[in-house]
């Protein structure tokens, strides 16, 4: 019996399994041009043929020659699904729960080909947000008895709890009771805590907070929007003819330069770019000296969002003397470095903060954490065994032995 | 389901909630909160009129609501806003000394009596500098029967108002009031002060012509939305050539100004009263008419000295093919009364040309009006705002019910667990001796903390018969919101989008009214595709969002097509 986590996301999905080697959970690394953990969320539907998932329709769109190949292609594809999803929604004739059934087959196969499972896959653990709805969360399921998990084979668990999970167990850290989760993503940004209570189970005691029109698409626009304004100011042009709309190529570069402004730790970065040709305008050619302080200012007001919302949690969480541990930056734009400073002056504390090693694939893997176990501490809550010192019985939840008041060894 | 039903549900959900509150350990805490919502739920919409100060506002007002808003209406003030609403328990304060609630921009709240009413009055520098710190003045009414049980009407210091040796207090306090539901987008859950409709009222003069009306209301909407907005034309008996065609100017008018309003009303609140007051005397009144010989009748309305005419020469040559005696000049002055020469040449005409009484009753109810604009009100406005307030009341249900689902429920589990722990504890200090006392503790502990079964079914419960549902009425809600949503910011974007894209989606969204997909049938197919093309390349996430919302509604329309 093998089991697969899936973090169905927003853009991209990414997956874990249990590597029957070593016996612990890990991301899983799909084989494509560059080895990489994230699988696109879109489907293409062509006029004629079986739809297709993932890489090949992202290539395409990412790879398109001609502005009019990029629409030709565009007009049959669905993309962000998860954030579409209605009941009784469809696209193109293709009903949502199809769609996002296609996406989870395909992330499966891939899988598949990917790992060397030991026997075939027959439970699946869905990660989502935790404001997701109850017939939010049954599109989820009946999506995957579509591709052939019947409701007893899938398991859904938030997101949050996933993640926390995750590091907790792949660091062995039996002692947290408290995660702050700043889940920062392409398209989404979502704040919330997870409690370990005393059973070691995980729980979601304060209202989460979220936003989801805010994430790394948002800077990149900002980024768009510097250039336009410098293309503006040098050469009387903007970047697209119709102001209401994006150059993507061009936007496909500012994403870029912001990835490698994050990489770069954010020192100065230059950056050359050949402006796209528009009615009466050539490839001009166009510098940016970027200047860590002046980054940080453009892209400032998608970071001052998701602080809002943060302090929101954070001052629930001190409303109720709750404790914070640890603070885990999850998803591909928490690796901006403003991001973790901002974090740092809210919190008046670094040193919580945390990146797990795998920022985009912390949600998967706690899923196949919980498909071994959903408790932190080892097996069941409420044992009972004896005090070693004068011999009577008691629970392994207490930590001092109630008739003798000497030190339980097998609390846990 | 009918909109009523929508906010029946709403009722209903929120018995059920507050039935589970008082039955759940822990739940109780949140009873106030349900009942502060069910209050929400019925609380009155509220309706605020716009325009010029000499439109004829206030017998406007009084023909829509009724008499009883005249009689205070003495104590208004021209320098502030004044809320009318029906007095309730909640109203602790009032006392019939101090009638009138004075809410200062700080938000204090006081109880003045009708001397501090009078230090409001007049438009000096003064007065309005003092006005300037009050938010609004509330008056309070007790109209059980009456129009206010249902609406909070808010009325506004004309536009046109401004005096004051700085010319602007008058006009920034009603954009004040006027911003109304541009905050909608925001999603606040802020007070419901904002209005659910508002009126625009021009008052039409004599002579006028279509492009003047237009001019005019052009200057009175600025900042409006059709989303909320009625444009009425008031007076319009003033004069006969405008009374033959006021619904072509009315339509000229709603035509040119389709998003800032959402249709233009002719009214005569004149008529209105006119009709309310002497029809008892038409029957008379047209007996006394149809004696005319026609030629005869057509000079007397000609113009209020025509008709008063003590020329013996006039009145001959005007009766000389009739038997009929031309009537005194006495006579005709008893017969007119005392009121307007318009509404009585517009009220003799209709007598006269009709066969009998009731059809000229339909035909001068129709120039009065009154009744078109109420209607418009409740069922374009008033109902729309009622199911988006239900919404924002399912919002704040569904995250009181889901913090239970996560805090309370999860509590009982974990209390019953540390109780599990804890028997084996009672059973160990148990001997023969203790055993009562253990027994006793244990049918404590099973009182206080049902059992893990019992938790399972209490929450196999909540979510059957109080999430799901809700859920349900949210989905169903959601998209009559989410269209209202999508408009405004349609609206405040409205440079951003080409002529064409932006017609389109008044349609698509359904800003004129009911739905006019039909014509869109044909090239449905083609124009989801470029919505769907369109919505990536939007650099605007709000934009997107809009664009999104084209593509789900023309995948509706060609799912319709195929069926």
């Amino acid at each position: 019996m093998s089991v697969i986590g899936i973090d169905f996301g927003t853009t991209f999905c990414s997956a874990s399994w249990v590597n029957p080697k070593t016996g612990f959970p890990e991301a899983i690394t799909f084989p494509y041009a560059v080895d990489t953990c994230k699988i696109p969320s879109i489907v293409f539907f062509p006029p004629q043929g079986e739809a297709v998932v993932g890489y090949a329709p992202y290539m395409q769109i990412e790879n398109a020659a001609t502005s009019s190949d990029r629409e030709a292609i565009k007009r049959h594809v669905i993309t962000s699904i998860k954030r579409k999803m209605r009941r009784g929604g469809s696209f193109q004739g293709h009903s949502h729960v199809e769609i996002i059934s296609l996406i989870l087959k395909h992330v499966i196969e891939e899988a598949q080909k990917a790992c060397q499972f030991d026997s075939p896959i027959d439970k699946v653990v869905l990660t989502h947000p935790v404001v997701f709805d109850e017939w939010q969360k049954n599109m989820l399921i009946d999506a995957a008895s579509l591709v052939g998990f019947s409701s007893d084979k899938v398991t859904l668990l938030e997101e949050p709890v996933s993640a926390a999970l995750s590091y907790i167990k792949s660091n062995q850290l039996n002692d947290i009771k408290g995660v702050l989760v700043y889940d920062f993503g392409g398209g989404t940004f979502d704040v919330a805590y997870v409690q370990i209570d005393h059973h070691g189970k995980l729980l979601l005691p304060i209202d989460p907070q979220g936003d989801p029109v805010c994430g790394g698409n948002d800077i990149d626009i900002l980024l768009y929007d510097q250039w336009d304004k410098m293309a503006n100011q040098k050469y009387g042009r903007q970047l697209n003819s119709n102001p209401q709309e994006v150059d993507e190529p061009f936007l496909s570069r500012c994403r870029k330069q912001k990835e490698l402004i994050s990489v770069g730790g954010g020192q100065r970065q230059r950056f050359s770019e050949i402006l796209p040709p528009i009615n009466g305008h050539g490839f001009e050619h166009l510098v940016w000296d970027i200047r860590e302080d002046e980054y940080n200012q453009i892209i400032s007001p998608i970071i001052d969002r998701t602080m809002t919302k943060t302090q929101i949690v954070l001052d629930a969480i001190r409303g109720k003397k709750l404790p914070i541990d640890v603070v885990l930056l999850i998803g591909g734009s928490s690796r901006i470095p403003q991001v973790k400073q901002r974090l740092g002056e809210l919190l008046g504390n670094v040193s919580l903060i945390k990146t797990p090693g795998l920022i985009d694939t912390a949600v998967a893997v706690g899923a196949s954490y919980y498909a071994m176990g959903d408790t932190i501490g080892i097996g069941s809550s409420s044992q009972v065994c004896s005090c070693v010192y004068c011999d009577r019985e008691i629970c392994t939840t207490h930590r001092f032995c109630m008739y003798c008041g000497k030190e339980n060894p097998l609390f846990k | 389901m009918t909109k009523d039903d929508i906010i029946n549900k709403t009722q209903d959900l929120l018995n059920t909630a507050s039935d589970y509150f008082s039955k759940i350990n822990g739940c109780t805490q949140y009873l106030p909160e349900i009942e502060k919502l069910r209050r929400k739920l019925w609380q009155p919409c509220v309706l605020a009129v716009g325009g010029k100060v000499k439109a004829g506002k206030s017998s406007f007002i009084n023909a829509l609501l009724g008499k009883q808003l005249a009689k205070v209406g003495e104590l208004e003030t021209t320098a502030t806003i004044n809320v009318f609403r029906h007095i309730s328990f909640a109203d602790v304060g009032y006392t019939e000394e101090k009638p009138v609630k004075v809410v200062w921009n700080n938000g204090f709240e006081t109880w003045e009596d009708t001397s501090f009413m009078d230090s409001l009055q007049g438009n000096d520098d003064a007065t309005l500098k003092k006005a300037e710190g009050i938010s609004h003045l509330e008056f309070f009414l007790d109209d059980e029967k009456g129009l206010l049980k249902e609406l909070t009407f808010v009325d506004t210091p004309g536009t046109d108002a401004v005096v004051g040796s700085d010319g602007q207090a008058h006009q920034h306090v009603t954009d004040r009031f006027f911003r109304l539901r541009q905050k909608h987008s925001e999603e606040t859950n802020n007070k419901m002060d904002e209005a659910d409709a508002v009126i625009y009222l021009v008052g039409a003069v004599a002579g006028a012509n279509q492009k003047q009306f237009l001019t005019d209301f052009q200057n009175t909407t600025a900042g409006a939305s059709a989303l909320n907005a009625l444009g009425v034309l008031s007076k319009v008996d003033i004069d006969e050539n405008l009374l033959s065609r006021r619904h072509e100017q009315a339509e000229y008018v709603a035509n040119s100004l389709k998003d800032v309003l959402y249709t233009v009303i002719p009214i005569s609140a004149g008529m209105n009263e006119a009709i309310a007051n002497n029809k008892v005397r038409y029957p008379a009144l047209q007996q006394w008419l149809k004696k005319m010989p026609k030629a005869a009748f057509d000079i007397f309305m000609r113009a209020d000295s025509y008709y008063f005419t003590e020329n013996a020469n006039y009145l001959n040559v005007m009766y000389q093919d009739s038997d009929q005696l031309p009537p005194s000049i006495e006579e005709r002055r008893s017969m007119k009364g005392d009121i307007q020469w318009s509404l009585f040449r517009a009220i003799s005409r209709e007598l006269y040309y009709s066969d009998d009484v009731e059809s000229a009753m339909v035909n001068l109810y129709d120039i009065a009006n009154i009744e078109a604009v109420r209607k418009t009100i409740n069922d374009r406005f008033f109902k729309r705002s009622k199911i988006i307030r239900c919404n924002r009341i399912l919002k704040d249900l569904q995250k009181i019910v889901l913090r239970i689902k996560r805090s309370v429920f999860v509590e009982l589990r974990s209390n019953r667990a540390d109780y599990e722990a804890w028997r084996s504890i009672i059973s160990m200090g148990e001997s023969d001796f203790t055993k009562n006392s253990a027994d006793s503790l244990r049918r404590f502990i099973n009182l206080q903390l049902p059992s893990l079964d019992a938790i399972d079914k209490l929450e196999s419960e909540f979510l059957e018969h109080l999430i799901l549902p809700l859920e349900e009425l949210q989905q169903e809600i959601d998209g009559i919101d989410r269209e209202f949503q999508l408009l405004s910011t349609l609206q405040s974007r409205r440079n951003m989008w080409s002529e064409n894209d932006y017609e389109e989606l008044c349609q698509v969204l359904g800003l004129y009214g009911i739905r006019e997909m039909h014509s869109m049938y044909d090239d449905a197919v083609e124009r989801q595709s470029y919505w769907q093309s369109k919505a990536v390349r939007l650099r605007d996430r709000r934009d997107q969002a809009i664009a999104e919302y084209a593509v789900d509604c023309y995948e509706e329309l060609i799912k319709d097509l195929k069926r």
